[in-house]
């Protein structure tokens, strides 16, 4: 298979291994896929992408990449300019992710550079990633310092597409931005799939959201996959009462309308 | 009703290549002691500008007119012992980016209760146990565990959850919330949001909460606060500006907004174009162009927010025809 999987993936932390954030997971999203994760604060959802970045180890189990078997935590240097080319990830705090003392275009430019375009042709190109994010000349000349909330997180956005990735992990990545911006972004990134083949994997509180942006969705609870399958039916008809339970925790009525 | 949070004209500038650049731009508000005013807009609209000011705080090189009064305290113009003591005692903010706003090398435990103690407000063992406390209701399980932890060590929405309980050890009676829930699941969320009630209801803690979600404000804020550019676009009670919005900026938000039901498969509407800095928009309306209603009153001259309805206003041409032309 083309993509992304994971097989029985664990992971602990603390001396004895007393912290159980992942506790056998796995799934898979083919290249030009787009899945959604969700599940409770602290259930194993940024660990999980930490994990497919090399961020973090795991304790077992493994993650196969177009199939073959893939340890980005043991990457040397060459390798992961090369993971970075394949996956990249858009955190929920943007602000450590950007360098504070770099303009935001000149960051934009610098990791169009490190996919191999020239200084030009890079900085054309971040131009362009930036005004399809929404940031105009003065946010693009400020350093992250000088940037509200959401056009941090824009930045973030458009430094990791000038990468060119095959992959894009988003964690949280979307909740700080004002729905008229999130929509805008949500159209983008389903626009590089369907004209790019890009996989996302979206991990994400808004279960609205992941209606637009994802085929799959994957349900953690504590650790372990409690639902997996279709958007639709995991949200039409959840099997698993965690899964109900977050649905009917969505507050208010404006989302249950139809538009 | 007293009112406890009194904004007038109040405006920041910032300088840029040579000139000013209004950020926030004559905010005249009312907030009544115990109730909650929700704020939604744009990204970049000055919704974490105005919440930090009414912590007494503003950018380098602002340049700030206007007044903006918490309580007893001018803020535009109050000492920095005064503002202190007001953070000390009587503000509470939780901010948009826990992350970037948390010391990384210092245990959760040291970050919660330090403060308290420091100002002698509570023994270490009371404000451990307050911590404690607070944590439990925040949901979190294993909250003495969590007390010796780094912020490096917890998720994402488990350290906004720390936050909170930061801002509410000192027991404030203003609570200032820049998008404190967006980075929790909708069951915690619905938790921390019956949490916020309860505290208005039985303390009378006054709310500021900043959100993008529409439904949450619907949920928690009496009054809700529309800005774009750093103007105000609407303001009044929620119910009615969500149900029955009057300012096409505040309609296009919620056309905007995802849903759970209905075709998920056609692109998401959203405001084309991008905001203009108020510096290079053209005189009037800072929305018309994107606006699809824009007429050319529209930028011909100062359009200002007019009541429209008892207690609602709305800063748009239209709200300044006579009702049957409306
Ligand atoms: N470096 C670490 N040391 C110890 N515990 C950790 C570490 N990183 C994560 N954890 C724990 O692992 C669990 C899963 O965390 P993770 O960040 O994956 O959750 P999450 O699903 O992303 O939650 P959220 O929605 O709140 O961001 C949590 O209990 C967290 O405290
Ligand atoms: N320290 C600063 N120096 C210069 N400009 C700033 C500074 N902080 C914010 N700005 C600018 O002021 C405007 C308002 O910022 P603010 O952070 O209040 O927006 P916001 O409404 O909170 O947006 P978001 O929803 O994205 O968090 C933005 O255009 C931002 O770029
Ligand atoms: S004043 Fe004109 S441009 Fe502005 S919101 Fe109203 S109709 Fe639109
Ligand atoms: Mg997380
Ligand atoms: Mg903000």
């Amino acid at each position: 298979m083309s993509g992304i999987e994971v097989r029985e993936l664990r992971k602990t932390f603390g001396h004895r291994g007393e912290v159980v954030a992942l506790d056998g997971v796995s799934f898979s999203v083919e290249q030009g896929g787009a899945l959604g994760l969700i599940g409770e604060s602290g259930s194993g959802k940024s660990t999980t992408a930490r994990i497919l970045l090399g961020l973090e180890r795991p304790t077992s189990g493994e993650v196969l990449r177009d199939g073959v078997p893939y340890e980005p935590w043991r990457a040397s240097g060459r390798q992961r300019l090369e993971r970075a080319r394949s996956i990249q990830i858009v955190f929920q705090d943007p602000y450590l992710s950007l360098n504070p003392r770099l303009r935001i275009v000149d960051a934009v430019r610098s990791a169009a550079e490190l996919h191999g375009l020239t200084r030009a042709d890079a900085e054309r190109r971040a131009r362009e990633l930036l005004d399809e994010v929404g940031l105009g000349i003065r946010e693009s000349q400020s350093t992250p310092r000088a940037l509200s909330g959401g056009q941090r997180q824009r930045a973030a956005i458009a430094r990791a597409l000038a990468v060119r990735p095959r992959f894009l992990i988003l964690d949280e990545a979307v909740a700080a931005l004002d729905v008229s911006v999130q929509a805008q972004i949500l159209n983008l990134l389903n626009e590089l799939r369907r004209a790019e083949g890009v996989g996302f994997l979206f991990i994400t509180h808004n279960l609205a959201v992941v209606r637009y942006v994802t085929d799959e969705a994957v349900v953690l609870h504590r650790g372990c996959v409690v639902e997996l399958g279709p958007t639709e039916r995991v949200l039409s008809a959840p099997e698993h009462p965690y899964t109900r339970d977050l649905l009917a925790a969505v507050p208010g009525s404006i989302t249950r309308e139809e538009s | 009703m007293t009112t406890i949070i009194q904004a007038r004209s109040f405006t920041i500038d910032l300088p840029e290549a040579g000139h000013a650049r209004p950020v926030i731009n004559g905010i005249t508000l009312d907030v009544v002691a115990g109730s909650c005013l929700g704020i939604v807009g744009e990204s970049g609209s000055g919704k974490s500008l105005f919440s930090r000011a009414l912590l007494g705080s503003f950018p380098e090189d602002a340049e700030v007119s206007g007044t903006l009064r918490l309580g007893a305290v001018e803020l535009t113009s109050a000492a920095p012992e005064t503002v202190r003591a007001l953070r000390q005692n009587d503000v509470g903010m939780i901010y948009q980016d826990p992350r970037a706003s948390i010391n990384p090398v210092h245990r959760i435990e040291d970050f919660l209760i330090e403060g308290v103690v420091q100002a002698g407000m509570l023994s270490r063992s009371e404000a451990r146990e307050r911590a404690i406390a607070l944590l439990r209701r925040m949901r979190l399980q294993e909250p003495e565990a969590v007390m010796r932890r780094y912020p490096d060590e917890l998720s994402g929405g488990m350290l906004q959850r720390v936050m909170i309980a930061g801002a509410l050890i000192a027991e404030p009676s203003v609570l200032l919330c820049d998008e404190a829930t967006t980075a929790l699941d909708v069951t915690t969320q619905a938790e921390i949001v019956a949490l916020l009630n309860e505290l208005r209801v039985e303390l009378g803690v006054t709310l500021i909460f900043v959100t993008h979600d529409l439904e949450l404000a619907g949920e928690l804020c009496d009054t809700l606060c529309v800005l774009y550019a750093g103007e105000v676009m609407e303001l009044g009670p929620t119910a009615e500006v969500l149900s029955s919005p009057r300012h096409p900026y505040t309609a296009a938000l919620l056309e905007s907004t995802p849903r759970l039901t209905g075709d998920a498969t056609r692109a998401l509407p959203s405001i084309p174009g991008v905001v203009l800095p108020l510096s290079s928009a053209a005189p009037g309306c800072v929305f018309a162009d994107r606006c699809r209603f824009v007429t050319e009153q529209c930028t011909s001259g100062r359009i200002d927010l007019v009541t429209v309805a008892p207690g609602r206003r709305s800063r748009c041409v239209f709200d300044h025809l006579p009702e049957e032309q409306r």
